[in-house]
């Protein structure tokens, strides 16, 4: 089956400023990134035999807070330098929700945890390649994960017979209100409720469900062109909104 | 429509939001590692759309994952040597134990000039290719009818279906207009059954099912594969 769908049903992910070359990265990267590693480590060492706060002895003090723990890009940094403990602090601390966004695109728990699991073996090779200055370590995150499982279920859809759009789920009376957690959810929700009704469903449905346009046409009963003018009137006036 | 149609930072938000086909996404991916404009706006769709993932629920993810990724990382420079001579031991192995096989067949042959005549338990009756129908898709199932009147169906690369869904098989004798349930395919490997009924001209039918078959007796979702036994005889 695989050998008759083969790369046409790619949703090929696109990784901050770097477009990754899955493949080809797979199967030459190994040896490469070894030695990679070696040489961090080393460096490593040698930073901190030169300066090493460990080796005195120190009496029992007062110990700082470390805000890094829990500071995503600070933790990206540490994974770049081959830091295992801190790739396990991110997958601790994300994996719940990012499991979630998986599994609602691809539906079946199987795909959503391969979904996952390619997700972090790309944060663990190319943390490096994330640019702290640009910020937006979550939104990096949540687009590694989301780009594999849209490609997964792209593909699995294909080859899946009897598969449906699920129904959307039924809407809370402020289904927009977990947004409220942080300043940029905060403006994203008064912007979301500046749109139609249905354009906003239209938007919400194809980003957390990972509908097509053509599964939008499909769900809302509306022509495909007037679903894609919709979506694309949509995110003008999304944009417009928060950066006015 | 038109003249957004080419407008980078909306393809950026139709390609960040997910609802590109794959063909479309693929293309944006390629012009977007030529245009720095374009990369910067799916970075930017990027952020403005994270928040996004707030909405749903925190989920536990199956907790044999992280033991997964662990187990796929790459390993520690000092056992990558010892993996790498492990490896090159293992190849040697395999290549000593496909020459010894040669061999061994080789010598078998020198032994056994007269190869046995084959031993045949059952003679095929009759065969069907059970195609894809424009529901169904790809590659298809053969069925072999033997003298004893039991199929054997099955695919060298059966599809995937969906979980709450079975594949049943069904046989519409000619002339008949209600077909028989012959039983639900297993998810894996052939399936054997008997079907006395079957005969040459009989249709051969692969519906797609509500989990455990059709409810009714008779096929109640689309017949995904289809074909007619041909006698072989």
């Amino acid at each position: 089956m695989t050998e008759m769908l083969t790369h046409d049903g790619a949703w090929p992910p696109v990784i901050g400023r770097v477009y990754l070359a899955r493949y080809s990265r797979r199967r030459t990267e190994p040896r490469r990134g070894a030695v990679l590693v070696a040489a961090r480590a080393a460096a490593l060492t040698l930073a901190m035999s030169i300066a090493d706060p460990d080796t005195a002895p120190r009496a029992p003090g007062y110990p700082p807070f470390d805000w890094a723990a829990d500071d995503l890009a600070a933790l990206i940094r540490r994974v770049a330098q081959g830091d295992q403990a801190a790739f396990r602090r991110i997958y601790d601390t994300k994996a719940p929700r990012l499991y979630a966004v998986a599994l609602r695109i691809t539906r079946q728990s199987a795909l959503a945890a391969d979904a996952l699991q390619e997700a972090f073996l790309q944060l663990w090779q190319n943390a490096a390649q994330f640019d702290a200055a640009r910020g937006a370590a979550e939104a990096w995150l949540l687009s590694l994960v989301r780009y594999r499982a849209l490609d997964l279920a792209r593909r699995s859809g294909r080859e899946t017979l009897g598969a449906e759009i699920p129904e959307a789920e039924d809407e809370a009376p402020d289904p927009l209100a977990a947004l409220l957690t942080s300043s940029e959810g905060e403006a994203l929700k008064r912007c979301l409720e500046t749109l139609a009704e249905d354009r906003r469903r239209l938007l919400l449905r194809a980003f957390v469900d990972g509908l097509s346009h053509q599964d939008l046409a499909e769900v809302t009963k509306q022509p495909l062109g007037t679903v894609k003018s919709w979506i694309r009137r949509g995110l003008q006036a999304l944009k417009k909104c928060l950066e006015p | 429509m038109s003249e957004t149609d080419d407008d980078p930072d909306l393809l950026a938000g139709e390609y960040v939001l997910g609802c590109l086909d794959p063909e479309a996404a693929a293309a944006v991916v390629a012009r977007a590692a030529r245009e720095p404009a374009l990369a910067a706006a799916i970075r930017a769709w990027e952020r403005r759309l994270a928040p996004l993932a707030e909405l749903l629920p925190e989920a536990a993810p199956p907790p044999e994952l992280w033991q997964r990724i662990a187990a796929a990382l790459p390993p520690p420079p000092g056992e990558l040597a010892l993996a790498r001579f492990r490896r090159r031991l293992r190849l040697w192995q395999a290549g000593a134990a496909a020459a010894l096989a040669v061999a061994a067949a080789l010598a078998g042959i020198l032994l056994w000039r007269e190869p046995p005549s084959p031993v045949v338990t059952t003679t095929p009756r009759a065969i069907a290719t059970l195609a894809p129908t424009n529901t169904g898709n790809g590659s298809p199932f053969v069925a072999v009818m033997d003298t004893s009147g039991e199929i054997a169906v099955a695919s060298a690369a059966p599809p995937s279906v969906a979980p709450d869904r079975s594949l049943e098989l069904w046989e519409l004798p000619a002339g008949e207009t209600r077909p028989r349930s012959l039983g639900v395919l297993p998810s894996r490997g052939a399936y054997r059954v008997r079907a006395p009924a079957a005969a040459p001209k009989t249709q051969l039918m692969i519906s797609l099912e509500p989990r455990g078959g059709s409810p009714t007796g008779q096929p109640t979702g689309p017949v995904v594969y289809a074909g007619t036994l041909v006698a072989v005889e």
